[in-house]
């Protein structure tokens, strides 16, 4: 009984290192910024299941209070009901900063509905030489507005 | 009863459980201290957690569908999600084909938490990331899904692939 325990525990955190580990070549081999959302959420889910299931195992095998469990359990739930609000927002608000996939899109249905409102609405009141703005090149006219700080002064 | 106090007393309920499965001990110390800490929090978090109907969740067949759709059909989903993920990863050539789609969505789902709990779910599956979720003149709900390998352009055959089967569990738990 003992061996089985500890064999599963072993198989389930080698799974969640094999899933964190391809979050992370995700993360660095995706090239623009969505990609890279969409893989690291393979660390967040499944990775930290098998992690935790693996930890349950090891309180039930040596023998620790329910109360570890519960807890590990709770992590789980408050990764579940955290991380998608994070990822959401920074991947909106990748979106409407105006960064581009470095591979054109498919289909852009929020584009179609919500027309340049989707991009400018954020930077309108941003100074736009503080963003990076991917394949955009700045307009040769704006160029010669910027005064630098303090020149005039 | 009044909106504010039923959205305290539930907001406490749940605070009080989560203090007792975080202590796990019965001693008055931790009980008393219990109650001061998810009054208190109550207090400032209630408006912003329950928003109407306070006490919908509080039913034992709508505790134990979340706890199977949790448990069984959210991990199925993400399971699967994540292999094709780790594919995607570890191809040599990386070639997939993203973009943003809107997928109309049930129209039994109608409360601000049933629309929350979809959107997280269709984040929550690697692959896929809400953007927003909006209503039209008609009252009819779209997600719109940023999605990694888009494998059909139409509109209602990717909103059955990304949600299908989320959505109806979700549908039975909350309207």
């Amino acid at each position: 009984m003992t061996t089985v325990i500890l064999a599963a525990m072993a198989v389930f955190l080698a799974a969640g290192l094999f899933f964190a580990l391809a979050g992370t070549v995700g993360i660095l081999r995706m090239p623009d910024v969505y990609g890279r959302l969409q893989a690291s959420t393979c660390i967040a889910t499944l990775s930290t299941f098998c992690a935790a299931a693996a930890g349950i195992l090891y309180a039930v095998h040596t023998g620790m209070s329910a109360g570890t469990v519960v807890k590990l359990v709770l992590l789980v739930l408050l990764i579940l009901c955290t991380n998608p609000i994070a990822n959401h927002a920074l991947c909106k608000a990748a979106y409407r900063i105006g960064i581009r996939p470095a591979r054109d899109f498919v289909i852009d249905d929020y584009r179609e509905d919500f027309g340049e409102q989707a991009y400018t609405e954020v930077t309108a009141d941003l100074p736009d030489e503080q963003f990076d703005r991917a394949n955009e090149p700045i307009p040769a006219e704006e160029e010669g507005e910027i005064v630098p700080e303090g020149g005039e002064q | 009863m009044n909106k504010k106090i039923s959205a305290w007393i539930s907001t406490f309920v749940f605070c009080y459980l989560f203090w007792m499965l975080l202590v796990w001990s019965a001693e008055p110390r931790e009980l008393v201290l219990g109650v001061l800490v998810s009054a208190g929090a109550a207090l400032f978090a209630g408006r912003f957690l329950i928003h109407s109907r306070a006490f919908y969740l509080f039913h034992p067949v709508r505790l134990i569908l979340l706890a199977v759709y949790v448990g069984v059909i959210f991990l199925w989903e993400v399971i699967k999600a994540n292999i094709a993920m780790v594919k995607l990863v570890f191809s040599p050539k990386l070639s997939y084909r993203a973009g943003i789609i809107r997928i109309p969505g049930s129209d039994d789902i109608r409360s601000e938490y049933g629309l929350a709990m979809v959107s997280n779910s269709i984040t929550l599956t690697p692959g896929t990331i809400t953007l927003n979720a909006a209503a039209d003149e008609e009252g009819h709900n779209y997600y719109y899904v940023h999605w990694i390998d888009v494998e059909t352009t139409d509109r209602n055959r990717a909103g059955e692939m990304i949600k299908g089967r989320m959505e109806r569990w979700i549908g039975r738990i909350w309207k």
